[in-house]
């Protein structure tokens, strides 16, 4: 399968009042046709300054500083803003926002909302758009479609309007879906619905999909293949079912440890995630790394090749590299 | 109180509005040695009347020959004594009224707020005329007139505050303790509300300086010889378009001061309650 | 939405027949002795105590207040001594001028102002920006007699383009008497003559008019767009591909005019009470120039059934917006 999304080495800062915030560092990750990724993290990892890179709705004071971001075969980071609106946006990479509450217009009906992406991006056919929005509505189990289309986004609960999320992401049949932590808003169980909701959709229409979460039990459920990154960098990458069973970089071993569901006791990771504003040198979990050595601070640790699916950047693998064999 | 002054002064609109403020507040005070010909507020040389401006008269003289810059100068000290007197006022009785509407529901709140409602059912010219013309004309029964159209304006928003305030945690604890609600209203809640009145002060400012030049330009003001700046435009009209400078001065003056005050009153607003910000 | 317009009716009337009472109290306590002010200062002591009883001054408040809202109920505001007819004859004459004046100013505020603070937020902290924000904050602090009396000065007498006072020449026809503004009907009747006549007479008075609500628009249509900007929605709208020109013009625009429509209730009031002045020195018959030739003259009547008319206008105007309001954001017609 080839992949249809490639972000090597991307690098994203901010200009704030406090300082340069160095949100990004060098991230990569893949993610081939038809799969669905994962990228995990605690908060403030940039999981969501990845995302709207690849949007290209960073905020204003943000700036891509190196890397590439390649969408089947397009660079994006050098796009200007009208082809990325006429031609990725909507029409190839759709997307599902975190905040159902806020993402909604709340003057207009939520049919005018998600009509407006296919009368943008969509086949050129009113009649035939608004009936695969119905039709997709229907699959999204929204009860009565047609009446749905007419009702204003305060008129949905928040479980609802993520759904709604999920039908526009879907409308223009895009090769990719880029999801930001889209459930966080809502309670555990609707969480759980739109999770599986999502992942049979993708699987049937075959469309890749790149999740943003910071819930390793929705890693589980859903993803394929799954990122972990800490403070702006990439981690850990492989298939999730390895990664949760085995996880072999510091960090994640540390922190599927602390998950609930594994833990006996409450315990935290010592230590607090760096400020993105002169953080620290190399790679940034050294302070906090119970195996840290002087190299991880001289510089970024390579990406070693534990298995043909399974990479880590930690120089503690330097030795066991890429022979296929972890 | 220091962190308000500092970033008041960053805020260069403000700052200019502050500056011209304070000058306007010297210049009244010192009115009568600042101008060249203090004598014209009520002495008249039929001589030079309609001079434009020039060496002896730097703004020309008016119809009867008096220094226009002079009574420009004295009649600022007629159109600051007349906002503040309608500020303070107005403050007076709007601040309290607020406090009680907004703490105390029920039918006294509900009063005061009808009555709110009443006096500003009618643009405040309107009722600001009617009520002048009622009493007559000269400088009090406008500031009054001013005053009874202003008071609504400080009664609505401490009516907001002190309901938004009222059901804070401090309060219910406040009154959990036994706090006598008066104690409540002045000790702890009026500090509060002490930031969108002080604003809403700065704006009555500019409001009761064009309003009272209206009334007087009406001839529902300071009566002749007054040197009022409406009244001055409005003798100013049958000698155009000859003698422009007679009308243009004296406006300029409202302009300018109104002005200061309206910047102000922004930096204020900005700074004070970021809440309330409107996007810079 | 009905239900909307019921309640939101239910709300003015109080409001109004507490603006009665308010009236009712100036008239007959205010002045030391409302006989004699309105006899004038000519009449007899016999003269001022038939008309005390006339007017039924002579009787207890309460009667008085009674006779009073009859009176109203009636129509009945009194008469001008000045001109010596009923005063709601002579409101009813003047009334179409002035709407005509104030619908027109009220146009040309908003057919500018909207645009105008549109683009200075969309060119946030340049230039124009900048000019805007001055011109926002200035425009308000210029008296409009001032006003009137500069562009008069410039226009008229210096430039000589435009008529100096009322509005129409003296010479000219005059339209047919359709709906009161001589605008519409000149071109209902296809009168281009007269149409050009009636445009160059209220061009100086509409625009010295909206001046101050001209900059108020701009004001709030400015930071309206600059908050809707900042929203969660214009993010998302972006990154699923809704072209930046359609954001703005559609999604935006709509949420912005939230907070200028709001302000039209008022800025219409304060057009109103503009309309005095500037009827005053553009010598234009509406019932502004009445409200200010009654001040000149001591006239009582026709101030209070000024401040009535206006009062009850007004209140409508704000129920118009509301109705307006609930349409553009149905969750206010929730919310009540």
């Amino acid at each position: 399968m080839t992949a249809i999304l490639e972000v090597r080495d991307l690098s994203v800062a901010i200009r704030t009042d406090h300082g340069l915030a160095e949100v990004l560092d060098r991230a990569s990750l893949d993610v081939a046709r038809g799969e669905i990724v994962g990228v995990v993290g605690e908060s403030g990892c940039g999981k969501s300054t990845l995302v709207r890179s690849i949007l290209g709705v960073l905020a204003a004071a943000a700036r891509v500083t190196g890397g590439a971001i390649r969408f089947d075969g397009v660079e994006l980071t050098t796009l200007d803003a009208r082809t990325m609106t006429r031609d990725i946006r909507g029409r190839r990479i759709g997307f599902i926002p975190q905040d159902p509450y806020l993402a909604f217009n709340p003057v207009f009906r939520v049919g005018t909302q998600l009509l407006e992406v296919a009368r943008w991006h969509g086949t050129g056919d009113k009649a035939a758009d608004r009936a695969r929005l119905i039709d997709l509505l229907r699959h999204v189990q929204i009860p009565d479609p047609e009446g749905a289309l007419a009702r204003y986004p305060h008129q949905f609960s928040g479980g609802q309007r993520q759904r709604l999320l999920i039908a526009a992401a879907l409308l223009c049949r895009p090769d990719l879906i880029v999801a930001d932590e889209p459930t966080t808003a809502l309670d555990v169980t609707t969480q759980r619905q739109i999770i599986a909701l999502l992942g049979a959709l993708a699987r049937e229409t075959g469309t890749a999909v790149l999740f943003v979460t910071h819930d390793f039990g929705v890693v589980a459920q859903l993803c394929d293949r799954v990122v972990v990154m800490y403070a702006g960098q990439t981690v850990e990458r492989g298939r999730s079912v390895v990664i949760l069973d085995a996880p072999q970089h510091p960090y994640t071993r540390l922190l599927l440890d602390c998950h609930p569901d594994r833990a006996a006791t409450l315990a935290g990771i010592p230590g607090s995630v760096p400020s993105v504003i002169g953080p620290p040198p190399g790679c940034r979990f050294h302070p906090r790394c119970p195996s840290a050595a002087a190299a991880c601070r001289a510089a970024l640790p390579p990406t070693i090749a534990l298995a043909p699916d399974h990479d880590a950047a930690c120089v503690l693998f330097a030795g066991a590299a890429v022979h296929g064999g972890v | 109180m220091r962190l308000i002054w500092r970033k008041l002064v960053r805020d260069r609109s403000a700052l200019t509005g502050l500056v011209i403020v304070v000058l306007v507040l010297l210049v009244a005070l010192f009115a009568p040695h600042i101008a060249p010909h203090p004598e014209d507020a009520f002495s008249s040389d039929p001589l030079q009347r309609l001079q434009p401006p020039g060496a002896a008269h730097w703004l020309g003289t008016d119809s009867l020959g008096r220094d226009i810059l002079s009574r420009v100068i004295l009649g600022t000290r007629i159109a600051l004594g007349i906002a503040v007197s309608v500020v303070v006022v107005a403050m007076a009785i709007g601040v309290p009224l607020g406090l009680v509407a907004g703490y105390f529901s029920g039918w006294r709140s509900e009063l005061v707020m009808r009555v709110t409602d009443v006096f500003l059912a009618v643009p405040q010219l309107i009722l600001a005329l009617a009520l002048a013309q009622l009493l007559r004309p000269s400088i009090e029964s406008a500031m009054a007139a001013l005053t009874l159209t202003y008071w609504p304006f400080f009664t609505r928003i401490v009516y907001a505050e002190t309901q938004r305030l009222r059901h804070a945690v401090f309060v219910e604890a406040l009154e959990g303790l036994g706090a006598h609600p008066a104690r409540i209203l002045f000790r702890h809640i009026l500090p509060n509300v002490a930031s969108p009145v002080i604003v809403r002060a700065t704006i009555g400012m500019g409001y009761a300086i064009l309003t009272a030049a209206v009334l007087g330009f009406l001839g529902m003001g300071a009566p002749p010889p007054q040197p009022e700046w409406g009244l001055m435009v409005s003798e100013s009209r049958e000698f155009l378009p000859d003698a422009w400078w007679f009308a243009t001065f004296p406006g300029l003056a409202i302009f300018l001061v109104v002005f200061a005050f309206n910047l102000l009153g922004d930096g204020l607003r900005d700074v004070v309650d970021p809440r309330l910000r409107r996007s810079r | 939405m009905l239900l909307f317009l019921l309640r939101r009716l239910l709300l003015v009337v109080p409001v109004l027949f507490g603006l009665v009472t308010l009236t009712f109290v100036l008239t007959r306590m205010v002045p030391s002795d409302p006989a004699a002010a309105l006899a004038g200062d000519q009449a007899t002591p016999e003269q001022i105590a038939e008309l005390r009883h006339a007017y039924g001054f002579d009787r207890p408040l309460p009667e008085q207040f009674v006779a009073y809202l009859v009176q109203l109920a009636r129509g009945d505001l009194g008469s001008s001594v000045f001109t010596r007819r009923p005063v709601i004859d002579d409101l009813a004459e003047r009334l179409p001028a002035t709407l005509e004046l104030t619908f027109f100013a009220l146009l040309l505020s908003v057919g500018f102002g909207i645009p105008l603070g549109v683009l200075a937020a969309l060119h946030h902290n340049r230039w124009l920006d900048q000019a805007l924000r001055i011109f926002s904050v200035g425009g308000i602090a210029i008296a409009s007699f001032w006003l009137a009396l500069m562009l008069q000065l410039v226009f008229s007498m210096n430039l000589d383009l435009l008529p100096l006072r009322g509005r129409l020449s003296i010479t000219g026809d005059m339209p047919p008497d359709l709906t009161g503004a001589y605008l519409i009907d000149a071109l209902l009747a296809g009168r281009l003559d007269i149409f050009e006549d009636a445009l160059v007479h209220i061009v100086l008075p509409a625009a010295t008019l909206a001046f101050g609500s001209l900059a108020t628009i701009v004001r709030f249509a400015r930071s309206g767009v600059l908050e809707t900007l900042q929203k969660d929605f214009v993010s998302f709208e972006t990154a699923i591909g809704y072209p930046r020109r359609v954001i703005i013009a559609k999604y935006v625009l709509r949420n912005s005019l939230v907070s200028t429509v709001t302000q039209i209730g008022l800025l219409f009031g304060g057009l109103m009470a503009g309309a005095v002045v500037v009827e005053a020195v553009f010598d234009w018959p509406g019932i502004g120039g009445y409200a200010a030739a009654s001040v000149f003259t001591a006239d009582f009547q026709p101030l209070l059934g000024v401040t009535l008319l206006i009062g009850a206008i007004y209140a409508g105007v704000n129920i118009l917006v509301d109705l307006v309001h609930a349409w553009i954001d149905p969750r206010v017609a929730e919310q009540m």
